[in-house]
């Protein structure tokens, strides 16, 4: 048999594989190598049988490798739901399909999930890099179609498929923007995900175990950008607050309900406000973040401990409004309930810590000069800032204070809080971000993930709460210049300093993408349609409005491809060949009007012979072209490529 | 209702917008396929691309991820522009004729159409198909092409080629584009012979090997000597040159005539009629006979070889 008897659907092959795997490659980067390596068994395993003559995968086997793939889903992902595990799923469906196609309607599948599976992967992520893969992808499941359709022995060629692909889609991108702008949007989902269905939750959280922010020290991506309504505050007051840990439990510090649930914060007048705008980046969490002390909020609200909470958790890129007031925290009351628990400490544990604090106490020292002491225990003892810090045992602050010596911000803040609760100072934990690079050209912060930071407020009276930073005594160059140039070898990402701090520029193009085309929400479309002239729309009118748009792109199209054109010459063939001849009389050498073709050619050869051979073959074809009875075929094709790639090369006299 | 109704009512329905936009059933060749004669519709894969295309954009809606959309829509548009592309994939290809070769009823007529395509990027996976003969072909960027299909024949008679459709759903399988041609020219088809015919019959004069009595005899070849061959039928002068007996060998020419006559086979229906007189004319041409022939009111002189074997079957073939 033939080696490629086997399978009628070889001449396509090629291209279907290849717009399957170029379409998994961001779900590859996601769950890991075992998929990479699956998908490379499959197909390679699916081109051998076209090109090597092996048999097809039999049906016991591929029900066993279906099985062993969905197992390995479940491993990596621990459950079968939500958004990861269901794209792992499908990836490993897409992939098996490939063990099953010889047939056309197969095919069809393939291409359908490879759409299917682009579009999903922006469930993920969709930053700039995500979309321009997308649009490859796009034009390469396109391109596989287009060669699925062509007759076996005239398979598609790679740049005729490729730039097929990429018009056909050029066509529909018009159509594309004026549905994307005109397609009325919801205000609210048609329905909602389960708060457990979604994994992944990214960034600070509602506790702060030992590692839980050591963790975010690797992870470069942004948190968050801020806009500054006027000049940006100075590097001390960019704190930027998130949950407020209250509950010190084991060596887990967590947040107290009784401060988020329905009970706002009470705004004495404020003063030097501080207004701005922050856009969100997705963390499946309902914490939001804000400058210390954020005054109100436009999107959630402020509770009463100053941290701040959406209504749902943020799935995607939000963006709201702030307005913060530096000096809030110490016109604040301190409500009885609220010192209870800013002194509550599990009753016992870490008896060195609470001794040190007791003799604070007992030296008659008064509150501020408690602070004071323990600042400076951690100045004048040998602490370090590290991330390379060894495991606390048992006791965890006795082992840190007095052991170790070496830790960084959850291990200051948290050993601080201690002291202050042991000494008899309320005191509670604050945990969200620290710093964030200022791009001066475009004008707005960045926040990356590796900017998270802990600290701590305790209370003072007649100060009310006031942010006390025990990091900035240990390491200040971490406050000044940012999280990585306090840790060495902090490893990730953090590279050189000049790949950083390109990283940081070119962020700018992420921040024009969120703001521009991502956040485009029913908001930004009625403000749009008023523009146009259109006030209040209701969803059907918008509906309308697009299908009419759309209509009048299809005949635009339609009219522009059809319309009745005068046909130069009806002969292609002279055509070209008078392009050629007016090439050549723009060097002088013009044909005469009832010169034969041939004679003007010999004529041309003889007066360039640098381009004798040329010209020459370019005649040859075009007498087979136009005057033979049965040119062979692509002939014609040849002649039109020569002729446009014809150059006088420019003779240096 | 049953699916069969549905099929006729569609099909019924087809042909009156076909009738109304101006293909009328007899179409001479040669012609062009423009924009009234092209019909779009999708394909069983369009369909479910358009369920696929709802099913993203519900769930990109629900999350309101902007890039979801924005790609869904692109699918979307694509969707709005393939009945383009396809059209223009059978746009302006010129059907130049439909020839067949004339065979007998019940096999299969090999109808050539000939197909010549006038655009740059060429007609690619052009299908053609009547009832259940189809064949696939492809036009060069400004060639020509031809594509054979074999139409299964069951009756004597010019065969017309009613609703011979051309289509194709290039380049994406999303839609399908087809215009229906009903060609004008005709294949003849001959009828089918008898199966076991009874033997020629008998002509005026019978075929003698022998004595020539009357002259008419007409000496074509040599063969070996046999023992009970006549001495006087040697041929003496191939024994000469060659040195070994050679019988002469005569034929008459009349002795190859027969007559077949319709007025013979009279008892018979008229199918039959046909059939056997076909069979008749077919024995007798194999045979290299010469033959006269009559069939209703035309009368064809003896004559032999294949014009006259053509025109008997084409006579027999219109025969009413």
């Amino acid at each position: 048999m033939n080696r490629l008897g086997r399978d009628s659907l070889a001449y396509c092959l090629p291209w279907v594989m290849a717009a399957l795997l170029w379409t998994l490659v961001p779900h590859f980067t996601r769950q890991g190598a075992w998929l990479v390596a699956l998908a490379l068994l499959v197909v390679g395993s699916r081109l051998a049988v076209t090109y090597r003559g092996w048999r097809p995968v039999p049906g016991p086997l591929r029900l066993l490798l279906t099985i062993g793939a969905f197992a390995a889903v479940l491993y990596t992902n621990g459950h079968i739901i939500g958004r990861g595990a269901g794209a792992a799923l499908l990836s490993v469906m897409l992939i098996l399909k490939s063990l099953e196609s010889y047939r056309t309607r197969d095919l069809y599948v393939i291409a359908g999930l490879c759409y299917f599976m682009t579009v999903v992967n922006f469930l993920f992520s969709q930053s700039p890099p995500h979309v321009i893969h997308a649009a490859s992808s796009f034009i390469l499941v396109t391109a596989a179609l287009t060669a699925i359709h062509r007759p076996a022995e005239r398979p598609l060629g790679l740049r005729v498929g490729l730039t097929g692909g990429a018009l056909s889609l050029a066509w529909a991108l018009p159509l594309a923007v004026a549905m994307f702008l005109l397609f009325p949007r919801l205000a609210a989902p048609l329905w909602g995900m389960p708060e457990n269905a979604l994994d992944g939750k990214t960034g600070v959280g509602e506790e702060m175990r030992p590692g839980s922010i050591a963790e975010l020290f690797l992870d470069d991506s942004p948190a968050f950008r801020v806009r500054f309504d006027g000049e940006p505050p100075p590097v001390d007051q960019r704190y930027w607050r998130g949950p407020v840990l209250w509950n010190y439990e084991g060596n887990t510090w967590s947040v107290n309900e009784w401060f988020t649930r329905g009970r706002r914060l009470k705004i004495p007048d404020a003063q030097s406000l501080v207004s701005y705008q922050i856009t969100l980046e997705a963390h499946q969490r309902r914490w939001l973040f804000a400058m210390d002390y954020p005054v109100e909020i436009d999107y959630g609200y402020v509770n009463l401990d100053g941290s701040s909470r959406a209504s749902r958790s943020v799935i995607d890129l939000r963006r709201y409004r702030a307005v913060s007031d530096p000096s809030l925290g110490s016109r604040q009351k301190l409500l009885p309930r609220a010192r209870q628990m800013a002194l509550q400490l599990p009753p016992s544990g870490n008896p060195r810590t609470r001794e040190l604090a007791r003799s604070w106490r007992e030296a008659g020292l008064t509150d501020g000069q408690i602070v004071r002491r323990a600042l400076a225990l951690f100045n004048r003892q040998p602490f370090e800032y590290s991330l390379r810090a060894p495991p606390l045992a048992g006791d965890a602050m006795d082992d840190f204070l007095f052991n170790t010596l070496r830790g960084y911000c959850e291990h200051y803040s948290s050993a601080f809080t201690v002291l202050m609760r042991a000494a008899g100072v309320p005191a509670r934990v604050v945990t969200g971000y620290q710093g964030g690079y200022y791009n001066a050209a475009a004008d707005y912060l960045l926040i990356r993930q590796s900017d998270a930071h802990a600290w701590s407020e305790v209370w003072l009276n007649g100060s009310g709460w006031v942010r006390v930073d025990p990091t900035a005594a240990v390491a200040p160059e971490r406050i000044d210049r940012g999280a990585n140039s306090a840790l060495e070898g902090a490893g990730g990402w953090a590279g050189t300093g000049w790949w950083r701090g390109a990283r940081n520029r070119l962020d700018v193009v992420n921040r024009f993408w969120n703001d521009w085309v991502l956040a485009f929400d029913q908001a930004r479309q009625r403000s749009l349609l008023s523009a146009l002239g259109v006030e209040r729309p209701s969803a059907g009118k918008t509906a309308t409005l697009m299908t009419a748009a759309v209509a009048a792109l299809l005949t635009l199209m339609v009219w522009l491809i059809l319309r009745p054109r005068t046909e130069r010459s009806p002969d292609v063939a002279r055509r070209w060949f008078d392009r050629f001849s007016a090439r050549l009389a723009r060097r002088g050498l013009a044909r005469a009007p009832a010169e034969d073709e041939m004679r003007f050619a010999r004529r041309a050869a003889s007066a360039l012979p640098a381009c004798a051979d040329e010209i020459r073959s370019i005649a040859a074809l075009y007498d087979e072209v136009r005057y033979r009875a049965r040119p062979s075929a692509g002939a014609l094709e040849e002649f039109v490529q020569r002729v446009r790639r014809f150059r006088i090369p420019r003779t240096v006299s | 209702m049953p699916a069969g109704l549905w099929r006729r009512a569609g099909r019924r329905w087809l042909r009156l917008v076909e009738r109304l936009t101006g293909a009328n059933g007899r179409d001479v060749l040669p012609l062009t396929l423009h924009r009234r004669r092209i019909y779009v519709l999708p394909t069983g894969f369009g369909v479910a691309l358009a369920l696929l295309i709802f099913v993203m954009l519900m769930g990109s809606l629900n999350f309101n991820n902007n890039m979801g959309l924005a790609f869904t829509f692109l699918l979307g548009g694509l969707g709005l522009i393939a009945p383009l592309l396809t059209f223009l994939n059978l746009y302006r290809i010129e059907v130049v004729d439909a020839t067949g070769h004339s065979v007998h009823a019940g096999e299969p007529c090999a109808v050539t159409l000939r197909l010549r395509g006038r655009r740059a990027s060429g007609h690619w996976s052009i299908r053609v198909q009547y009832g259940a003969a189809h064949g696939m072909t492809h036009a060069e960027p400004h060639g020509q092409t031809s594509v054979t299909i074999r139409v299964p024949t069951e009756r004597r008679g010019p065969l017309r080629l009613a609703r011979l459709k051309i289509s194709t759903v290039y380049p994406l399988g999303i839609f399908r584009a087809w215009a229906v041609l009903s060609p004008a020219q005709a294949t003849l088809i001959y009828p089918a012979p008898e199966p076991n015919a009874p033997p020629l019959p008998k002509g005026r004069t019978d075929r003698r090997s022998g004595a020539a009595a009357n002259g008419s005899e007409q000496f074509y070849g040599v063969r070996e000597y046999q023992p009970q061959d006549s001495p006087r039928l040697i041929a003496w002068k191939t024994v000469a040159r060659t040195g070994e007996l050679h019988t002469k060998q005569f034929e008459d020419p009349g002795a190859g005539r027969v007559e077949l006559c319709e007025s013979d086979l009279l008892g018979l229906g008229l199918e039959q009629r046909v059939s056997r007189l076909t069979a008749w004319v077919l024995t007798a041409h194999a045979r290299d006979m010469a033959w006269s022939f009559q069939l209703g009111g035309t009368r064809l002189p003896t004559a032999s070889g294949d014009s006259h074997r053509r025109r008997c079957l084409e006579l027999l073939a219109t025969h009413e």
